[in-house]
């Protein structure tokens, strides 16, 4: 049993925060950044700097070289991780999508062409892919997922709806679980495919989040005609595809750190300004608030340091996934409920009031938070996983 | 970085769990109710029971109630690891073991004693052979427990002790108390010192 890093992780870590000292764009901490609230400029920015982090082969850190990446194992994937996040540099779920999830997934159940084709690019941040997953009808029972992908000739045809699209008004792809045998019973009737999003038949339109801004889409697919060679895997084992990607989703180390980051917020905001006063460090009860949230970010810490591990050895992290998940999301949800009691009233204003505080990120965390355990499957989800395969109860 | 026992750990974890199965007398568990948090059994609070003596003390020919201590004092010698593998089996199965002789008491004299105080006390320790209670809580301190008034007065070869503890577990049936009490009036709080009796 070893709770470090090693001497030689030390020294990545070193290196990695020496970089992004220099590396991150001025005009990015201007901007309202982090999950969910992107402009047009600070797309922009981001898209520059994940160019940069795929030259150096650290946007997917853990690729083999021969794919474009830097084979440096998962640990400094995720030392990588926890400083790109804990800095805010200019990465964010497009990147998870892409690299962590979909990457990672294509890397498993991809032909040798798809491979070669998409695994290089994204290494070097050139492509970026959604997800098309959920539907009005098929969100945490997304087995239940309605949309068709009919064959035809040397084409399928896909027609349906997916929602909640995260950047698909950006994406280059779409990586779509759909039906491909509707006689087939659930989880054995559907496939993965990667479509082009330039694709004739496809509608992209907007969902307003509740921080004001354009992340989330709705996707329409009218008689999008795809070459075959667009499924991925095996037929009708899309389901088990799909889960392996969602596993990878939830074994990011991102929140864990985003927590971080904004507790340094709240410490230093509390010993600096005053309440009634006294200096806000003083108060018993914000210190006793600001105590707890530490411990818990250890804890989310170690969950996620688990599960690096687990990949690093080869193995494949499920149920510990979905612990991290849980507890991560809900640890967001309660430190920025924390960070808004520590602010008090100034931590209810928004980005671009003059009397906000910093970046008024304590202001829009609080609000990310909420679908923070609802994308990726929600907590409820997460919990009946840890029941069947972490403890063995039954489905029902 | 490394989540894993390894493979000599699992194996003691293996052989800890057999022995408390094998060893632990039957009629502890029906009779007892265990305090969580590694302080030993409520009936160790209680009473001293022979039955639950002789098993600390086989506990204790292992050297596994201070497991981690140095050999020299006549401890286990083994790693934090393997102590922290030795609590947790034996607070799973509610099994009498650590108390605080071995929590509290012990690791102290290790760390701040005299070498007469470790040779006078730590041997008895790791055989089981001594029980201790914990002498802070007063009427007056709790929270905070630098407020305490209990005093320590030098007399001769003796310190007088004057004052009063409470939430004193299993003082009744213990043979020594380990208490903090007051030897400087005049000093600021958190100046206080040990003594045993």
């Amino acid at each position: 049993m070893d709770f470090k890093f090693s001497a030689e992780e030390e020294a990545f870590r070193g290196e990695v925060k020496a970089w992004l000292k220099t590396a991150i764009p001025q005009r990015w901490r201007e901007l309202p950044t982090g999950f969910w609230q992107e402009t047009e400029e600070s797309w922009k920015i981001s898209r520059e700097f994940q160019k940069k982090l795929g030259d150096k082969g650290w946007l997917a850190p853990a690729y083999p070289a021969e794919m474009g990446g830097a084979g440096l194992g998962h640990i400094k994937r995720l030392i990588l991780a926890e400083e790109l996040t804990y800095s805010d540099a200019p990465v964010s779920i497009e990147t998870e999508i892409t690299v962590n999830w979909v990457g990672m997934a294509l890397q498993h159940f991809g032909s040798e062409e798809q491979k070669k084709d998409y695994i290089p690019r994204i290494a070097k941040g050139d492509i970026i892919f959604c997800l098309g997953y959920s539907e009005p009808n098929a969100g945490s029972d997304l087995a239940s997922l309605q949309t068709r992908a009919t064959e035809q000739g040397d084409n399928y045809i896909i027609n349906g709806q997916k929602i909640w699209c995260s950047y698909a008004h950006y994406a280059d792809y779409c990586w779509l679980g759909a039906v491909t045998d509707p006689e087939a019973p659930k989880h054995r009737n559907m496939s993965m495919f990667v479509i082009d999003m330039k694709s004739p038949g496809i509608t992209i339109r907007p969902l307003i989040n509740v921080i004001g801004c354009h992340s989330f889409n709705e996707v329409f697919f009218d008689d999008v005609r795809i070459p075959k060679d667009s499924l991925v895997g095996q037929k009708n084992n899309g389901w088990f595809q799909l889960a392996m990607a969602l596993d990878f989703e939830r074994s990011g180390v991102q929140t864990a750190a985003w927590n971080k980051l904004i507790l340094d917020h709240m410490i230093r905001y509390a010993k600096t300004n005053k309440r009634n006063g006294k200096l806000i460090s003083e108060d018993p009860i914000m210190r006793s608030l600001i105590a707890e949230m530490a411990i818990e970010i250890e804890v989310a810490r170690m969950l996620c340091y688990r599960i690096a591990w687990i990949y690093s050895k080869g193995g494949h992290s499920n149920y510990e996934s979905s612990q991290a998940m849980i507890f991560g999301s809900e640890l967001l949800r309660r430190i920025s409920d924390a960070g808004m009691r520590v602010l008090g009233q100034y931590g209810q204003l928004a980005f671009g009031s003059p009397r906000a505080i910093g970046n008024a990120e304590m202001f829009r965390s609080y609000l990310a938070s909420l679908s923070i355990g609802v994308g990726g499957g929600t907590n409820e989800i997460q919990r009946n996983i840890i029941a069947m395969r972490g403890l063995g109860l039954p489905r029902k | 970085m490394d989540f894993r026992l390894s493979e000599a750990e699992n194996r003691f974890r293996k052989e800890v769990e057999k022995f408390i199965l094998d060893e632990m007398p039957h009629s502890y568990v029906e009779k007892d109710l265990y305090w969580p948090g590694g302080y030993g059994a409520i009936s160790e609070f209680e009473v001293r029971d022979p039955e639950v003596e002789k098993f600390r003390h086989k506990m204790g020919e292992r050297g596994w109630l201070t497991m981690a201590w140095p050999k020299e004092y006549g401890g286990g010698g083994r790693s934090f690891v393997e102590q922290a593998i030795f609590f947790d089996i034996v607070s799973y199965y509610g099994a009498p073991g650590m108390d605080v002789s071995t929590l509290i008491s012990g690791p102290t004299i290790l760390r701040f004693g005299s070498e007469e105080m470790k040779q006078e006390w730590i041997p008895k320790i790791v055989k089981g052979d001594l029980k201790f209670w914990l002498a802070y809580s007063e009427p007056n301190a709790g929270s905070d427990l630098a407020a305490i008034q209990t005093r320590a007065v030098e007399d001769g070869d003796y310190l007088v002790v004057n004052g009063q503890k409470i939430w004193s577990s299993g003082a009744h049936v213990s043979d020594c108390g380990w208490m903090v009490a007051r030897t400087d009036m005049d000093a600021q709080p958190y100046k206080g010192s040990f003594i045993y009796r």
